[in-house]
């Protein structure tokens, strides 16, 4: 309790909810001045969420924040820039086209004279103490978007200084940096510690955290299961608290792994475009194949490659032993494949239509008069229906909005939208991410039915779980390639997360 | 998984309760202000609401309403199609000069038509392929033809129109004039193809959410563009109309079209935000206007009066679409 009383950022039992599904369940941890803290934890863990709460984006529904000793009512972000709270973003939010001295002082820019005009000079002069202090050697009348990302984030720490930031939240500063310029932040950031700077290091890369890091946080499913000292705890200690206890009772039996003498439906062949750096796997009729990785790993694009969302620069497609050339998510569903995008609020549901409307958007052709296009609807009717029992949609009828279902519902919706194609292959994106556990069972036991009336399955997930319980297959991506390969009773989650974080195997 | 669920089911539902009133203006608001005002006019003037009246406004506003239509198309699909009115004038002056020099009627009209689906396709290209917001896009296209229309003529009002051209406006069939009939076509057209067709069905995904429709196999930029074709063919149609009626044609014409048009379909629960909308609606706010300027009218209210009107009615549907979406958001 003593030690806490010295904290200068106490977070304290935060709960947050988005549509009804609970992604902070009473998150508490805290951080002394003086000291790099780490924040770890799998995709969905809750960090992000954690942080934007910090950094006023979000609102809390329950739990206490103190800085400093004294509770903080964090309202928006400028609520949390007074508590002196800066957060150096993953992807930089600052304005291009202007001076660096303008992007460091934009929030209280130097004005002089009656009509307060713009004190250019000392507008100029204060930008560059700053600069000194992160150690940056460009003059502040620079356009920003001459400098490189890493000097760009650099203003952004420089900006943060500015404003008197007491806490600086860092979200993967590193993601797109060269490992020389990493080892300059490291160095800004051990000069920001030494200063007396609270510091939030938010990573999924271990080496990272044991580097900088003096103590370690690790959310798992919206809660902190475990804070250690970097000095007194392993990379194994981390993930296994990462990972946690094991949830298979939620898997159905899967029907048994097709042998290597299976037909092959889908097969790719060195995949390559900006993110993706030669992909090559084959998937068997019947199968499940898991593609495991962290989140930019090349999961989601190799999937958005395959479906024609994103552009290949090279590389093959084959459907059932022919290639084929997919230009676009229209001609993948003709060649028979079908994609769950990962966020079905932006890229799955049309929201503001009903559940009937959503459930046939892909299959107009099938219910409509060939030619004229007049909706049949008797026919669409009962393909609405029998999907409601098929696939267990609980709704108030199949007027209802999807937008008032909710996640589970939602997610079963999508899922039905495309097991209603009748396609071959269906790639599945995080198909239990935002899902209550409830539904996340029913959905394993709908994909397992499919499969075993003849669908071949691509599952995409960060849950190391999910992979070990629904997959016969899985391959670990990282980078934008395929770093390994696993039938499912060869490997362990440990061996899978720390393939993933670039840790040893264990 | 049970409470989830129990949560969930019992959240709009609560919201309702605690909103009720709230929750009322929003969805009828509308049609309340509608049915007070005309309570009023009618109280002030008995022949208001009389059915020689109604037919004679539904006559008027014929033309607008078949413009209104077509407009709907391309608000649902989630843009804006401020060229119109302008497509109108280019299109009337066009053809009135081509019949005033003894062209053929069906001639000039399957002219008007071609000229549509390339402003329609200009629009789409601009908007859809090159990606200018849609306010830029379609109002460059709006002043290039009416400009255009306006050197043909020196703005002068071209007359000369045939007869029979100008006779059919005025001529009836059981009991409602030609333009009328028109209308009433175009409009259970729309209406058909809007949402009765898998067409209109895609229309609705693209303007709900782009992406998703993106996702699910629809050719979003020809939906989008296909919505612009209709709405400038409707144009078209609308300008036939317009010619008949007057005799004339004029560089000047339908300068607030575009505004009214959009007026009634967001009266009439269409979205501005795309994905949302009737063509029911449409009809019921083109009726609305023009109910409202036809009692202005009786009144001896002025037309740039009537201008103030239509602005307030159109603020009030726009607001109460931006409040609408904002709780459907929250839901």
């Amino acid at each position: 309790m003593e030690q806490k009383e010295k904290d200068y950022l106490v977070i304290e039992d935060i709960h947050k909810s988005f549509y009804g599904v609970e992604v902070l369940k009473g998150v508490s941890f805290s951080a002394a001045a003086g000291e790099v803290h780490g924040l770890l934890g799998g995709n969905g863990a809750g960090k992000s969420t954690l942080m934007n709460i910090l950094g006023g984006i979000y609102s809390k529904d329950s739990g206490r924040i103190f800085i400093d000793g004294k509770e903080a009512n964090i309202t928006d972000s400028k609520a949390a820039e007074r508590a002196g709270i800066a957060f150096i973003h993953q992807e930089l939010k600052l304005f291009g086209l202007r001076s660096v001295a303008e992007n460091i002082m934009i929030s209280n820019l130097p004005t002089k004279g009656p009509f307060h005009f713009v004190d250019d000079k000392k507008k100029n002069e204060i930008a560059k103490q700053y600069l000194d202090e992160v150690g940056l050697q460009v003059s502040p009348t620079t356009r920003l978007d001459e400098l490189s990302i890493a000097e760009q984030q650099q203003v952004e720490i420089a900006k943060a200084l500015s404003l008197n930031a007491k806490v600086l939240i860092f979200d993967e500063p590193t993601s797109s940096l060269t490992s020389r310029e990493t080892n300059i932040l490291f160095g800004i950031i051990r000069q920001l510690k030494k200063n007396g700077a609270c510091i939030i290091y938010i990573s999924h890369k271990s080496d990272e955290i044991f580097e900088i890091c003096d103590k370690v946080s690790v959310l798992r499913n919206g809660e902190n299961v475990g804070t250690r000292d970097t000095a007194n705890t392993t990379n194994d200690e981390l993930v296994s608290l990462i990972i946690g206890r094991k949830l298979d009772q939620y898997f159905p039996e899967l029907p048994p792994a097709p042998g290597p003498e299976a037909e092959t439906v889908l097969e790719v062949k060195g995949l390559v475009n900006k993110k993706l750096n030669g992909v090559s796997f084959a998937l068997r009729k019947g199968e499940i194949l898991g593609l495991f990785g962290l989140m930019g790993a090349g999961r989601s694009e190799t999937a958005r490659a395959i479906f024609g969302l994103d552009h290949l620069f090279s590389g093959e497609i084959y459907m059932e032993g022919s290639q084929v050339k997919i230009s676009s998510p229209r001609k993948a569903m003709k060649t028979g494949i079908s994609f769950l995008t990962e966020n079905r609020r932006e890229e799955g549901l049309v929201l503001n239509a009903d559940i009937r409307k959503n459930l046939t958007f892909p299959i107009l052709s099938r219910v409509s008069v060939p030619g004229i296009g007049c909706i049949r609807a008797k026919t669409e009717m009962s393909l609405v229906k029998e999907a409601f029992k098929r696939f267990l949609i609980k709704a108030t009828g199949p007027e209802q909005r999807a937008a008032t279902l909710s996640g589970g519902n939602q997610q079963k919706v999508v899922l039905s939208k495309w097991f209603m194609t009748d396609s071959k292959v269906l790639i599945l994106d995080e198909p239990t991410r935002g899902v209550d556990i409830g539904a996340k069972a029913e959905i394993y036991q709908l994909i397992t039915e499919m499969v075993e009336k003849g669908l071949s399955v691509i599952l995409i997930s960060c849950e190391e779980s999910e992979m070990m319980g629904m997959c016969h297959r899985i391959l670990v991506m990282r980078d934008g390639e395929i770093i390994g390969e696993f039938q499912r009773d060869e490997t362990t989650q440990e061996e899978l997360v720390g393939l993933c974080i670039g840790g040893k195997a264990v | 998984m049970g409470k989830d669920t129990a949560k969930l089911a019992r959240g709009p539902l609560s919201l309702k309760k605690e909103l009720t009133f709230q929750s009322v203006m929003l969805n009828y608001g509308l049609y309340i202000a509608m049915l007070a005002t005309f309570a009023t006019f009618a109280i002030i003037n008995d022949k208001f609401l009389s059915l020689n009246n109604v037919v004679n406004v539904f006559e008027q506003a014929a033309y607008y309403l078949v413009c209104a239509v077509g407009i709907t198309f391309v608000l649902v699909s989630g843009n804006n199609d401020m060229s119109v009115g302008s497509q109108i004038a280019f299109s009337s002056v066009i053809a009135t000069i081509f019949l005033a020099q003894g062209g053929s009627i069906p001639l000039s009209m399957g002219m008007m038509l071609v000229f549509a689906l390339v402003i329609g396709l200009c629009n789409g290209l601009f908007v859809v392929i090159i990606g200018l917001p849609p306010f830029i896009g379609t109002i460059a296209t709006g002043y290039v033809v009416r400009g255009i229309a306006a050197n043909m003529t020196k703005q002068e009002t071209q007359y000369g129109l045939p007869a029979a051209y100008t006779q059919f406006a005025w001529n009836k069939t059981l009991g409602l004039s030609n333009l009328t009939w028109i209308a009433i076509a175009i409009t259970l057209l729309g209406l058909y193809i809007l949402h009765f067709t898998s067409f209109g069905r895609k229309v609705f995904a693209c303007g709900g959410n782009a992406k998703a429709a993106e996702v699910m196999g629809i050719n979003v930029k020809r939906v989008k563009i296909a919505c612009y074709m209709i709405s400038a063919l409707s144009a078209a149609i609308a300008a036939m109309m317009l010619m008949s009626r007057l005799g004339a044609a004029r560089s000047g014409t339908a300068e607030t079209l575009h505004t009214e048009c959009v007026a009634a379909a967001v009266i009439g629960g269409t979205s501005l935000k795309g994905g949302q909308g009737s063509v029911l609606g449409t009809l019921l706010g083109v009726f609305f206007i023009a109910m409202i300027r036809n009692g202005l009218n009786s009144q001896g209210v002025n037309a740039y009066w009537q201008l103030v009107f239509t602005g307030g009615i159109t603020l009030l549907g726009a607001i109460l679409d931006s409040y609408k979406s904002r709780a459907n958001a929250a839901v």
